[in-house]
């Protein structure tokens, strides 16, 4: 029964994810098409460095730390990131992204016997952008929601593996440098915290409940577009 | 639409029911503790305490039957006292066991139940004092001086050390549990193999039961004391 609510709510999320990609390439396609009328100093919108949404990939070191026991038992590996966001409200933005990061277990006695975890998250982010110049921005976020999980790999070489779920919570700060007028690169640091769902001795529980991150991430990120949503709905009526 | 939406739920279920995978029970972790002592309740150091569930593999439906593939779920070792605990994955299988081995010096113990439709309170098994009997190999080695046309029929009955307990949803079942169950070994020499040797794996201070009858005369009995690690006996006939 679990696995069957497990991979209702993992095609959820993942349609969910993909309405708000919809979503977003549509606001632009329109966007796109306004923007043909208007230049880079135009005031139309009462301000400058508006964007309507950006699509980013970006690598991550996960940073795990030592204050779970899967922290302790596990060493981190790159992982990686894609995501977009749509700018509700000037520089206001909704964000949801999908990502992987991997560990590698170094003490199972920690943690049970299995050599690999593959976690993969999905979350919405909430963020507002600061433009420090035409060129440079600051970017703080905020993860209230998304969800983790760990796929737990016993050996490499054969088929066994275990589940554990989480919620993901994650606080974040960023400095982004535009390239061109479609380009961005940034670098990034976010808090995570990861509540597992994982049941076990009282004796023990505490070592379970909360696996953290300190995160690292560089990437790139795509924009388009020269009008927050709310505009964009307001020019309609 | 509708048999396109009835053909997807039907292989979607077909998916979920049947798979390669081999999935231990999600968001689960068992702590296994106790203290291993030897005969003389003495702590063991550095034994062995694994924890294993057997499975079936390949197509199957779900849940898997019973078979004869062995995971090793978590393991770890005792500590100087004597004490250790075990981090480990959980399964709901019929066949899941403790096994705690040290060196060749100690017999074995194992710890069997099925965890099919249980789940141990709190997610602990707490073994308290396992005792593993320190061993001994007796050599019993019997030879004919007195010629050609003498036989011998002899029994040797010993208690064989592994020690195996089963329980049901944490009671001990007595029927199934055999610790240090009875052994014997029936065998008659003639011209055909007038001499032979048998090494027994048993517990140290154990008896060894020889009984024999030469030539078809009355049943003579004599009780061995294993007294040493490396005991020898030699009788001739």
């Amino acid at each position: 029964m679990c696995l069957i609510i497990n991979l209702i709510l993992t095609i959820s999320m993942f349609r969910i994810s993909l309405c708000f990609l919809f979503l977003t390439v549509n606001i632009q396609a329109q966007n796109i098409n306004l923007s043909e009328s208007i230049t880079d100093n135009d005031t139309i919108v009462g301000y400058t460095n508006q964007r309507s949404m950006t699509y980013s990939f970006n690598l991550l070191h996960p940073g795990i730390t030592n204050s779970s026991a899967i922290g302790s038992a596990s060493e981190d590996k790159l992982g990686f990131n894609i995501g977009a966001q749509i700018f509700l409200y000037k520089h206001f933005y909704l964000g949801a992204y999908t990502g992987t990061l991997y560990l590698d277990v170094k003490d199972k006695a920690l943690v049970g016997n299995y050599e690999r975890s593959t976690v993969t998250h999905s979350y919405l982010q909430l963020g507002y952008e600061f433009p420090i110049s035409q060129k440079i921005r600051l970017d703080l976020n905020f993860v209230p929601w998304g969800d983790s999980r760990y796929k737990n790999i016993l050996e490499l070489s054969n088929n066994a593996k275990q589940i554990d779920r989480a919620s993901i919570t994650m606080f974040g700060a960023g400095f982004s440098y535009s390239f061109s007028k479609s380009l961005d690169v940034f670098v990034s640091y976010s808090y995570r915290s990861d509540e597992s769902r994982i049941q076990t001795a009282s004796q023990i529980q505490g070592d379970f409940n909360t696996i953290n991150y300190n995160t690292l991430g560089i990437g790139i990120r795509f924009f388009g577009g020269k009008k927050d949503l709310f505009t964009e709905f307001k020019s309609y009526f | 639409m509708k048999l396109n939406f009835i053909r997807s739920i039907f292989l979607s279920m077909i998916m979920i029911l049947t798979s390669c995978d081999t999935s231990f029970e999600s968001n689960t972790r068992l702590l296994v503790k106790g203290k291993v002592v030897d005969s003389d309740g003495n702590p063991v150091e550095n034994a062995e305490i694994s924890t294993y569930t057997y499975r079936g593999t390949g197509f199957f439906i779900y849940p898997a039957p019973t078979g004869s593939t062995e995971y090793l779920l978590g393991k770890n070792v005792s500590d100087a006292n004597g004490d250790f605990s075990v981090i480990s994955l959980y399964d709901n299988s019929s066949d899941f066991s403790i096994e705690i081995k040290a060196n060749e010096d100690y017999s074995e113990y194992i710890y069997r139940t099925s965890t099919y439709d249980y789940t141990p309170d709190d997610y602990l098994i707490n073994l308290q004092e396992v005792t593993l009997n320190n061993l001994a190999q007796a050599t019993i080695s019997i030879s004919r001086t007195s010629g050609e046309g003498n036989t011998i029929s002899y029994s040797l009955n010993y208690f064989y050390p592994t020690c195996i307990e089963v329980y049901d949803e944490g009671v001990l079942n007595s029927a199934e549990t055999f610790c240090n169950y009875p052994s014997y070994i029936n065998n008659t020499l003639d011209d055909n193999l007038p001499d032979t040797a048998h090494t027994l794996n048993v517990t140290q201070g154990s008896e060894i039961s020889f009984t024999y009858s030469i030539n078809n005369e009355p049943e003579i009995t004599e009780i061995l004391i294993v007294d040493v690690s490396n005991y020898q006996f030699n009788f001739n006939y």
